[in-house]
């Protein structure tokens, strides 16, 4: 085949094998950054520059907030599997639900945020603290990005074209990760402060 | 070949070659900027206090009457180090040489994923502008010193301005940049290769810009959280790595920042300088005519050296107050990469015994690479030692020293792979005799400068402080300073050649033939100018990178995509 008869577009097809690696090395480098705040919150625990309390209470509603995530990562994946089965309409409606959980568990962390705040626990002088909340934020942006793909993913189920398995397949796994991601960190958080 | 808009070809291109194009020109402006900068920092130590003459610009410190103020020599070394290290090597050896031969090497038409490798050089672009414009804010760029360690470089560390916030900001955008294009590489590597074209067969540049990428993939992600925790500092006023009288609360800790910057710092290190290592292991084959020697065993040593960088951090912070016991099991871990490292440097000898050398211009780069990481090698163990690195640390003997290894081993790994793929790049042939010029002028004058500057320190000189004459102990040094000032004087004018040739050669230099060198690997098999998309038909390879001198073959060299039929 000579280049001459070839269109840019047939050039560069990106397979599945080599979209789900690319993902799989982006979910390396996002998780290389967690570690190190993480690393970071447990070497300033360790060397007991501050203290945190944070009642059972307020810790139970951090639990109630992610596990809205964790709900919203299986409406997920219920989505794909309708999907799998051709039923779109059910589909298209997990997947609302799933981003409108997203969005809830967005606004719970603000929610939350503020309640610590209330309670005295400032960022600004407290470095624990300003640990965890630089970890829900850089959680969020990405949580944003996530929300942004499922949207999109949203709008292209409804259009009604064709929509290739590959990106749904990808955009639950960065939506599943994402939850995996501020489970272990609010585990870790609990376990430690 | 389809046909594409101005802006889509030259400007907002994602073929992998524009873009490497488009690296080069950036990182060789950013390495004249910064390399403008070390003349002007070797004019105050040589005459502290005397204004800088006209033809250095002298203009430009008007406002101090002709003189570098302190704070402007802090803000030199800061600047002059920042962007040769994020802005003019990592841009030239990863970014350009990156792009252009990974998928013209393995045998692929373009990156994995050739939109996001666009967006990666313009972020690349957009960090450099931040840093650039650091230059005009009222109080002045960063003055923290490259490796900006707070409570310096935050507010309460008495340096004005936002210069500290811009260059924060700047190198996150690069670690962006970067993540992005180490991304692209590992893919491109793992899942693009022509068919034949296994991992033991795969050039060893490639070999370099690979394990450099998982290293960036890993490393990069760790300063930007300490980059990020810093910024906020900086703005927010949160205290992560503020601590004592500082802290208006209970404060952080600074040293937590040496941590997460030397745990990707050291790696770091590795990450400039393996796709050097890959380049010149493949250019003294070509040159040698003789196959690589222990090919195998150098990936290999390359593969271990990547593991064992991203547990030696320790070794830059022994000063530190760390506990003895740390200090040795850094020590110890430091020492051992000597051993993978003195191995393949040994494959290099072994691939120059008894070849027949040609002394072409990259050739005689590539050579003077084995020296420079020679002699940056062997005095890295000085570094390494806790007992010789606690007199050592923060004297001229580390500037010396990582010049040797950083600076002088990746400019001519850089030059060596310049002059090499030039007629790929540019379908011409660099000026040999101009080139022959530059080479001796910089080897010789290189190692004035940074080998007796290994020798100041050594008698005690500090890096970065202002004015050596302040001291009487450093006194007798000032001759040697002048002169290590007037060996760089001169070294900045053989680039000023170079930067002659490279501009007269892209218009005017001989037309090059497709495969000039008689190399083997796969960007020689095709006519200039490649085009997007690179290979007609993907090539099927059928042996290494490095078939020179095989009985079994008429000439000397047998292409990857010639099959070797044994006698």
């Amino acid at each position: 085949m000579s280049v001459a008869t070839i269109t840019s577009k047939k050039l560069f097809i990106i397979d599945e094998k080599t979209s789900s690696l690319g993902l799989i090395v982006g979910f390396v480098a996002i998780t290389m950054l967690f570690i190190t705040f993480l690393a970071t919150f447990s070497s300033m625990m360790l060397k007991e520059l501050q203290y945190i309390h944070i009642d059972l209470m307020t810790k139970m509603i951090a639990v109630g907030i992610t596990s809205v995530l964790v709900i919203s990562s299986l409406l997920f994946a219920i989505s794909h599997r309708q999907w799998l089965s051709g039923k779109k309409k059910e589909s298209s409606f997990y997947l609302a639900s799933s981003m409108a959980l997203g969005i809830v568990f967005l606004f719970g962390q603000i929610s939350y945020w503020q309640l610590l705040v209330k309670q005295g626990l400032s960022g600004l002088n407290n470095v624990l603290v300003g640990m965890v909340y630089l970890m829900a934020g850089a959680h969020a942006i990405h949580l944003i990005a996530g929300l942004v793909f499922l949207a999109w993913l949203w709008l292209q189920l409804n259009k009604g074209g064709e929509l290739k398995e590959v990106r749904y397949r990808l955009i639950g796994w960065f939506w599943h990760y994402l939850s995996a991601l501020w489970t272990v960190i609010l585990l870790y958080l609990i376990i430690t402060v | 070949m389809h046909s594409e808009s101005f802006w889509r070809k030259d400007i907002f291109s994602t073929d992998h070659k524009t873009i490497g194009k488009q690296f080069l020109f950036f990182g060789i402006f950013f390495l004249l900027f910064g390399g403008f900068q070390a003349m002007l920092l070797r004019w105050q130590l040589a005459y502290p206090g005397q204004p800088v003459p006209w033809w250095l610009m002298g203009f430009l410190y008007e406002g101090t009457g002709g003189i570098i103020d302190p704070d402007g020599f802090n803000r030199l070394f800061t600047m002059h180090g920042t962007i040769m290290i994020f802005w003019a090597i990592t841009p030239i050896l990863i970014g350009a040489f990156g792009n252009f031969l990974i998928p013209l090497q393995i045998g692929a038409r373009d990156m994995a994923f050739p939109t996001l490798n666009m967006i990666s050089f313009w972020t690349f672009f957009l960090s450099g502008v931040v840093l650039l414009l650091s230059h005009f804010l009222p109080a002045g760029s960063a003055s923290g010193g490259w490796t900006s360690y707070p409570p310096l470089s935050l507010p309460g560390g008495g340096i004005p301005g936002l210069g500290q916030a811009f260059w924060t900001l700047s190198v996150t955008l690069m670690g962006a940049a970067t993540m992005m294009g180490a991304i692209n590489y590992i893919i491109t590597v793992i899942r693009l290769r022509a068919p034949g074209m296994t991992y033991w067969r795969m050039p060893l540049s490639v070999w370099g810009l690979w394990l450099t990428s998982i290293l960036n993939a890993i490393f990069v992600p760790v300063i930007a959280a300490g980059l990020i925790m810093l910024l906020l500092d900086q703005l927010l006023g949160t205290q992560f790595f503020v601590a004592g009288r500082l802290a208006a609360g209970g404060g952080g800790d600074p040293l937590l920042f040496q941590h997460v910057f030397w745990i990707f710092g050291h790696p770091e290190v590795y990450i400039l300088i393996l796709p050097v290592w890959g380049i010149v292991s493949d250019l003294l084959a070509i040159y040698s005519r003789k196959p690589a020697f222990g090919y195998k065993v150098t990936s290999i040593c390359m593969s271990t050296i990547v593991v064992l960088s991203s547990i030696v951090w320790g070794h830059h912070m022994y000063t530190t107050g760390m506990s003895p016991l740390l200090g040795k099991a850094f020590m110890f871990l430091t020492l051992l990469i000597s051993i993978p490292s003195s191995i393949f440097f040994f494959n290099w000898l072994g691939t120059l015994w008894r070849g027949s050398l040609h002394f072409d211009p990259p050739m005689l780069y590539t050579m003077s690479v084995i020296w420079v990481f020679g002699l940056g090698g062997l005095t890295g163990l000085y570094n390494a030692t806790v007992t010789s690195d606690i007199y050592l640390h923060d004297t001229m003997f580390v500037v010396g020293h990582f010049h040797y290894t950083l600076a002088a081993s990746v400019l001519f790994g850089g030059f060596a792979a310049i002059a090499h793929w030039f007629p790929r790049m540019f379908g011409r042939m660099l000026n040999p005799l101009m080139s022959k010029i530059h080479f001796w002028g910089t080897f010789i004058t290189l190692n004035l400068v940074f080998f007796n500057m290994m020798v100041v320190g050594y008698a005690g000189q500090h890096r970065r402080i202002y004015n050596p004459s302040e001291y009487e102990f450093l006194q007798p040094l000032a001759d040697m300073n002048v002169f290590i000032t007037y060996a760089a004087l001169v070294l900045g004018l053989f680039q000023i050649l170079y930067l002659f040739n490279f501009v007269w050669s892209l218009v005017k230099g001989k037309v090059a033939e497709t495969n000039p060198w008689r190399a083997t690997t796969l960007e020689w098999t095709m006519d200039y100018p490649i085009p997007h998309g690179n290979f007609g038909e993907i090539p099927q390879v059928y042996h290494g990178p490095h078939e020179y001198s095989n009985p079994n073959t008429d000439q000397d060299w047998a292409p990857q995509t010639v099959e070797i039929k044994s006698s």
